[in-house]
């Protein structure tokens, strides 16, 4: 699975720690989520989604892109 | 730009590094003991000392546990190593660092639950008192572990499953090959004791490999 949130985050200005506390998880989850080491669940998806306003295919790929 | 997920697949130097180093003191511990130690407490001082196979490697694993607790909790005295050891890009809160400090105590008393039994043992403490001592530490042990649980988000509760799986599947192939061994002659019979050392010890490498891979070791 592929995503977007680093790059999201970044035009955003915020901070992992904003992040994770909008999203209601820890830091380590948002860096292993930018750092497609983990794929969030279906209700983290759709809660990412609504933080950055974006629908989850937006965000979130399933097929292989550049870095 | 998009991040896509093949890191996942692999293991951070520093498990490397700390595996080698688990297997180079283990095989520096075993030619100790091999070589050296006869001449130190004398060739017999061992003979009537009832160490199985077993008991070796649930003192390897706990030992193992209570070393890496001792790393955390010292790693998390520091907010940016233990930023950088969780990959975040600032120094950890003091709220991260409370709950790395509280899994790392469980871990430790993982460790140490772990090995009480064979030290009671080898200092002739078996019996009810050291039993009940055992599900005292056992008891306060599982209550740590639901409050970790409950502390933590979905990745750590994902990657704890994961790892639990991945135990259960293994373990239960080690011990159907084992039972059939054992049914059809072949093998020597377990106790509950050996079946209990390999599971942990199983869990240790499955979670240590797991919890790399997710970025979380």
């Amino acid at each position: 699975m592929n995503n977007r949130l680093k790059v999201l985050r970044a035009e955003r200005d915020w901070s992992q720690a904003h992040l994770a506390e909008l999203l209601g998880v820890s830091r380590q989850t948002v860096n292993a989520l930018e750092t497609g080491r983990y794929d969030p669940s279906l209700p983290l998806a759709f809660k990412i989604a609504r933080v950055f306003g974006q629908p989850i295919e937006s965000i979130f790929s399933d097929q292989e892109t550049d870095r | 730009m998009t991040v896509s997920s093949p890191k996942a697949s692999r293991l951070p130097r520093r498990l490397l590094t700390a595996f080698g180093l688990g297997l180079a003191m283990g095989v520096a511990g075993y030619l100790f003991g091999r070589l050296i130690l006869p001449d130190l407490i004398g060739p017999d001082a061992l003979d009537g000392v009832d160490v199985r196979w077993s008991d070796a490697m649930a003192a390897l694993t706990g030992i193992a546990l209570i070393i890496g607790a001792g790393a955390v909790v010292v790693i998390s005295l520091d907010p940016r190593r233990l930023g950088r050891m969780y990959g975040l890009d600032e120094p950890a809160s003091a709220e991260e660092a409370r709950q790395a400090r509280l899994q790392a105590v469980v871990m430790g008393f993982s460790g140490l639950i772990l090995v009480l039994p064979i030290v009671f043992t080898l200092a002739g403490l078996a019996g009810g008192v050291a039993m009940g001592l055992i599900v005292l530490l056992f008891a306060v042990h599982t209550a740590l572990n639901v409050r970790v649980w409950r502390g933590v988000d979905e990745l750590l509760r994902r990657t704890t499953m994961e790892a639990a799986a991945v135990t259960f599947f293994g373990g239960q192939g080690l011990l159907f090959l084992w039972a059939a061994g054992e049914r059809l002659g072949v093998l020597a019979p377990l106790t509950a004791w050996d079946v209990y050392a390999v599971l942990m010890t199983l869990y240790l490498v499955v979670s240590a490999v797991i919890s790399a891979r997710r970025g979380l070791a």
